[in-house]
């Protein structure tokens, strides 16, 4: 995995997906964007609704670092949420991949 | 040598828990068997028995460590301790990463399971001319049958079971170097050390066991012995779902399956628990897709950071190639969440 994004081009490489250049960067700025948005909802539908203020209030003035170890204070389980929603992006890429060819 | 047991499932509706849980039954109870034997044996005093019985229980001793490499080489130690880390996880503290120690689970059930299909296929051509139809289904005839006399058997008939069921000899030879027996075991190492990529803290060393085993001929009994553990489950389970035979297809069927189990699950409960605040926050659902965006990109650090803290508690992990996305350039974006607060 790289630093700078969930899932990167090892991780469909790894999988025999294989792309030229200009589409892989195009498939992989999809993808983490869905899974960044799937992650951000469920982070969100976490939080009580005083949580969700602040979390609001954080997005236009802490930085990303302050916002992410509140975040982590208030849902411990964003591990597993990440990993779940990498997991359900890549298996639907993937189905798609498939019925595209069929 | 066909015996119906409270073990037999319907195959109709056999899932992978059943296989898996069968064959660890198996298991279970064909040691429990043998050591059963070994007991009677040595419990026997009988001065002109001695001799005779010292060669049964050398070869019962013979059987049950050929039985623990089996198991070892299919994956079913690997999926005893996956089992035990999570059945103990909560008595831990914190020792271990819940989320590692399930995957661990679902890779070594995988493993297991993708094993005993697997070897089912590497038998049957083997198995076909010397047992066309019959595929023994009670516990102790995963094993050759042992010829009772008077309840016991000597060493010499011992060995010919097993040449008879090709466990030893020349049948086993002959399976063993015929080109589509090495054609399979050569398919399925290639197939574990690619779903090896994707979850190697979980299986690295049961790979090493079947590169070992399967490496070369010098270690051919579980090639030639472990495909008869998974024929007995083949035939009890012709309709069940195979082991998807690409990377791609495991992270489509089985990966992303359970990820979505997870989080419905996880979903169903803070339900729940949101509810007590019924309508009040709405503003969440005055948030759009790229505010969630910024919310899920601004843990991408903080996630990173915990896996590469798990790998280096494994292994020696050295950093992939990065390619910026549209997801962490758009962390630096500005957000208009607060506008739609106020």
């Amino acid at each position: 995995m790289d630093s700078q994004s969930y899932i990167s081009k090892d991780d469909l490489q790894g999988l025999n997906i294989q792309l030229d250049d200009t589409a892989l960067v195009q498939v992989l700025e999809e993808l983490n964007d869905k899974v960044a948005a799937l992650v951000g909802e469920e982070i969100v539908s976490s939080l009580t609704p005083n949580d969700t203020e602040k979390l609001a209030d954080m997005m236009d003035d802490a930085t990303e670092e302050e916002m992410a170890q509140w975040i982590i204070s208030k849902v411990p389980d964003y591990p597993e949420i990440i990993q779940n929603n990498i997991d359900i992006v890549i298996g639907d890429y993937i189905e798609s991949q498939e019925s595209d060819q069929k | 040598m066909t015996h119906e047991t409270p073990l037999q499932p319907n195959p109709e509706n056999m899932s992978v828990d059943d296989v898996i849980n069968t064959t660890v039954n198996l298991r279970y109870e064909r040691s429990d068997y043998l050591d059963k034997l070994l007991e009677d044996l040595q419990k026997d005093s009988d001065p002109d028995h001695q001799a005779h019985n010292a060669g049964q229980i050398k070869a019962i001793h013979l059987q049950k460590e050929m039985d623990d490499q089996i198991w070892e080489q299919i994956g079913g130690k690997a999926y005893e301790t996956a089992l035990y880390n999570f059945e103990t996880l909560n008595q831990r503290e914190n020792t271990l990463d819940p989320t590692q120690v399930e995957m661990a689970l679902v890779s070594a059930e995988n493993v297991l399971y993708s094993n005993i299909v697997k070897s089912a296929a590497a038998g049957k051509p083997a198995k076909a001319a010397a047992e066309p139809a019959d595929v023994p289904h009670q516990a102790e005839s995963v094993a050759p049958q042992m010829p009772a006399q008077n309840g016991s058997v000597s060493g010499a008939e011992w060995t010919k079971a097993l040449e008879d069921e090709g466990l030893l000899g020349t049948s086993a030879k002959e399976t063993r170097t015929a080109p589509e027996y090495k054609a399979h075991v050569r398919d399925m190492y290639q197939e574990y050390e690619a779903v090896r990529s994707q979850d190697a803290d979980d299986i690295n060393e049961l790979v090493a066991l079947f590169a070992e085993a399967f490496g070369d001929n010098e270690t051919p009994v579980a090639a030639r012995t472990a495909p008869r553990l998974g024929a007995v489950a083949m035939k009890r389970s012709s309709s069940m779902k195979k082991m998807p035979a690409s990377v791609a297809a495991y992270v489509k069927d089985s990966r992303a399956e359970i990820a979505r189990q997870f989080k419905a699950d996880r979903q169903a409960v803070k339900q729940k628990y949101s509810e007590r605040f019924g309508d009040k926050n709405k503003l969440r659902k005055q948030l759009t897709r790229k505010d969630f965006i910024k919310v899920g990109g601004s843990l991408l650090g903080s996630f990173k950071q915990g896996f590469s803290d798990t790998l280096a508690r494994h292994q020696g992990v050295s950093p992939l190639t990065d390619i910026p996305t549209a997801a962490s350039k758009k962390r630096k974006q500005p957000t208009s969440a607060k506008a739609k607060k106020a």
